[in-house]
C-alpha cells in the first residue's frame, strides 16, 4: 500500500487541473444546444439556480471527501468512501466512482481524436477543399467509417485514435505534478487564448446581432416545462465533471491546509466563462447568422457532434482565413477534451496505486491494456451504437447515481457539520451560514428529486431499447447481428467489468489490511485537526 | 422572433456575463493576495515517488 503520494506543486496548479477537467467539450457544444434549445435568456435562470444549489455545493462536497481521504492515502472512491463510512458496503459502492470516469475515457477517447484529426486536415486544407465541394458531411463520415480516409496506408480515425490515446497516457504516466499539472499549465492559458480569438472573430461579424437575440432573449414561456429544469441541472453536472469521481481523486492530492473552498469556487468560475461566454457566444450566434434562426431547430437536431464536426468548418470556410479559424477550432476542442480525459484517467490509476500498491508504472500500463481494449469497441462498434451506450452507462446514469452518493455521504453520513469545518480547514475566507443548510438538505435532496424524476422519464425507455427496432442489423467485426443483441453484448462486457472490480476491491481489501492501516491511522492521529 | 436584442436580452447576457467574470475577478483576487502563505512546499526528496 503507498504510503508515500505525490501532493499538487501549487495552488494555482490544482485550480487549473480542475478547472481543466471541467472545460471540455460540453462547454463549446452542449450548452449553446442546451440553452438554445430551452429558452434562451430564459434557460440561465435554472442554470444559475442549479449552479448555486448543485453544482458549487457538490464541488465542495468532492473536494472535502477528496482531501480527507488523502490525508489517509487513499485517492479513488473506494479508499474515499471507505475512509469516510467505515462500513463494509462503502467501498463496493465506491467502485462506481472508478469505473464511471474510465467508461468515459472508452468512447471519450476517440471523439477526441477526431478532433486532433480535423486539426490536421485544417491545416493541410483538406478539410477547407471539402467545405467548397460541398462534402463536409461526406468528409465527416468517411473520416469515421475507418475506409476512405488515409494516413500512410491507416485508416485515419485509426492512425489519429493511437496518437491520441499515446498522448494520454503519456501524461499521466508522468504523475500527477509532473505530467497532470505540467499539461494543465500549458494547456489551459491556450484554451483561453483560443476561445479569446474566436470570440471576438465571432462578435465581429456583420448581422451577430440576430445570433446573440437567439441565443440571449428570454423565453419565459419555457420555465413552465419540467424539462427545461432537468436540462439546466444535467447541463450542470457535465459542465463541473462532478459525480465523475475525478474531482474527488484530484482533490486526494491536494495538502491537508490548503484552501479548498475557494480552489474549488475558482475552478467553478473558469468553468463558467468558457462555457457561458465563451461557448454561448461562439457557436449558435454564428449559426444563426450564416443559417438563419429558421434553420436552426435542424441544425440543433444533428447533436453535438454534428454541429462540432459538420456544420462549424462551413461555417468557418465561409470566412476569410478559414483554414486557420477552422485549425484554431479544433485545437481548441483538442486541447480543452485531453485536460478533460487526463482527469477520468486518474481515478483507476490513483485505484491501483493507493489501494492495491502498484507501482506507478504499473498502475498505466494496466488501465492502458483496459483502456485500449474497450476503446476497441468504440472504434469499431461506433456506427453499431456503442459510444451511445457507453454514454448512457458513464456519462449519464454512473455520474447522477454517484453524484447523489456523494451528496448523502457527506450530508447525512460524514456528517454537514464535520463537513461544514473540513471544507474550511485552510480557507482563506467563511462561507455564509445558509450554505450549510444548502448542503445538508437542499443538495442531496435536489439530486435525490433529480435522479428520481430522471429514472421515471427515460431510465425505463433506455433500459427496455424503446425506440429500437429489434429487426435492425449492424456489423461488428465482420459479424451481423441485431443491434439489440449488440447493446446487450455491451451490457454484458460492462457488467463483467464492474463484477471483476468488486471481486478485485474485495481481495485486495483483505490482502492489503486497509482496514487495519485506517484504524492504525486514526490512533496514530492522521485526521486530528 | 426579435432580430435583435430586447431589452430583457441585453439585461439577461449582461447579468450572467458581469456575474461570471466578477466571480473569476473575485476568486482570482483572494488566490493571489494570498499566494505567499498558500504556495505549497517542495515535497522533500525521499518522499517524492517520481525519482
Amino acid at each position: 500500500m503507498n504510503n508515500t503520494r505525490e501532493h499538487w506543486g501549487s495552488r494555482l496548479g490544482v485550480i487549473l487541473a480542475v478547472a481543466g477537467s471541467a472545460i471540455g467539450l460540453g462547454n463549446f457544444l452542449r450548452f449553446p444546444v442546451k440553452a438554445a434549445m430551452y429558452g434562451g435568456g430564459a434557460f440561465l435562470i435554472p442554470y444559475f439556480i442549479a449552479f448555486v444549489l448543485l453544482g458549487i455545493p457538490l464541488a465542495w462536497v468532492e473536494w472535502t471527501l477528496g482531501r480527507f481521504g488523502g490525508r489517509y492515502n487513499h485517492g479513488s472512491a473506494p479508499g474515499i468512501l471507505n475512509a469516510v463510512v467505515r462500513r463494509p458496503w462503502a467501498k463496493y459502492a465506491g467502485s462506481i466512482g472508478v469505473l464511471g470516469p474510465t467508461l468515459i475515457f472508452f468512447y471519450y477517447v476517440y471523439i477526441q481524436s477526431w478532433l486532433l484529426g480535423f486539426a490536421w486536415y485544417s491545416l493541410t486544407g483538406e478539410l477547407l477543399r471539402a467545405v467548397y465541394d460541398d462534402r463536409v458531411s461526406a468528409f465527416f463520415g468517411n473520416y469515421i467509417s475507418l475506409k476512405a480516409t488515409v494516413v500512410g496506408g491507416v485508416p485515419a480515425s485509426l492512425f489519429f485514435f493511437l496518437l491520441t490515446f499515446v498522448i494520454n497516457f503519456s501524461v499521466v504516466a508522468f504523475g500527477v505534478r509532473r505530467g497532470i499539472e505540467v499539461l494543465n499549465r500549458f494547456a489551459m492559458p491556450v484554451i483561453v487564448v483560443l476561445g479569446l480569438v474566436l470570440f471576438v472573430r465571432v462578435l465581429t461579424i456583420p448581422g451577430i446581432e440576430r445570433g446573440m437575440a437567439f441565443m440571449w432573449n428570454p423565453d419565459f414561456s419555457r420555465l413552465s416545462e419540467p424539462r427545461v429544469w432537468l436540462e439546466a441541472s444535467g447541463q450542470m453536472f457535465f459542465t463541473l465533471s462532478i459525480g465523475i469521481g475525478a474531482l474527488l481523486t484530484y482533490a486526494s492530492y491536494v495538502k491537508r491546509r490548503q484552501d479548498i473552498l475557494m480552489s474549488s469556487l475558482s475552478a467553478c468560475a473558469a468553468n463558467e466563462f468558457a462555457e457561458v461566454i465563451l461557448g454561448g457566444t461562439i457557436v449558435i450566434p454564428m449559426a444563426i447568422v450564416v443559417y438563419g434562426a429558421a434553420n436552426i431547430q435542424e441544425i440543433a437536431s444533428m447533436g453535438n457532434l454534428g454541429l462540432g464536426f459538420n456544420t462549424m468548418p462551413v461555417i468557418f470556410g465561409k470566412m476569410p482565413l478559414a483554414s486557420l479559424l477552422q485549425s484554431i477550432w479544433f485545437s481548441l476542442l483538442f486541447f480543452a477534451g485531453v485536460t478533460s480525459s487526463i482527469s477520468v484517467l486518474q481515478p483507476a490509476i490513483s485505484f491501483f496505486e493507493d489501494e492495491a500498491g502498484l507501482c506507478r508504472s504499473r498502475a498505466v500500463g494496466i488501465t492502458a491494456a483496459v483502456c485500449f481494449v474497450m476503446s476497441l469497441l468504440a472504434v469499431f462498434g461506433l456506427e453499431a451504437g456503442a459510444v451511445d451506450e457507453l454514454d448512457f452507462w458513464g456519462g449519464t446514469l454512473l455520474l447522477v447515481l454517484f453524484g447523489t452518493l456523494e451528496a448523502i455521504v457527506f450530508a447525512w453520513i460524514f456528517g454537514a457539520s464535520r463537513g461544514w469545518e473540513e471544507l474550511h480547514a485552510g480557507a482563506s475566507i467563511r462561507l455564509p451560514a445558509f450554505f450549510r443548510l444548502i448542503l445538508r438538505w437542499v443538495t442531496p435532496l435536489y439530486l435525490i428529486v433529480l435522479l428520481g424524476a430522471w429514472l421515471a422519464t427515460d431510465f425505463g425507455k433506455a433500459i427496455l431499447l424503446d425506440g429500437i427496432d429489434p429487426a435492425q442489423q449492424v456489423v461488428f467485426l465482420g459479424a451481423t447481428m441485431a443491434k439489440t443483441s449488440f447493446i446487450w453484448l455491451v451490457r454484458g462486457l460492462l457488467l463483467a467489468l464492474l463484477l471483476a472490480l468488486n471481486l478485485y476491491i474485495h481481495i485486495i481489501w483483505k490482502r492489503n489490511r486497509i482496514d487495519e492501516r485506517l484504524a492504525a491511522a486514526d490512533k496514530a492521529g492522521v485526521n486530528n485537526a | 422572433m426579435h432580430d435583435h436584442l430586447t431589452t430583457g436580452g441585453w439585461l439577461f447576457m449582461l447579468l450572467a456575463w458581469g456575474g461570471i467574470i466578477a466571480l473569476n475577478i473575485f476568486c482570482y483576487y483572494v488566490i493571489m493576495r494570498d499566494r505567499q502563505e498558500d504556495i505549497v512546499d517542495p515535497m522533500p526528496e525521499e518522499l517524492d515517488r517520481d525519482k
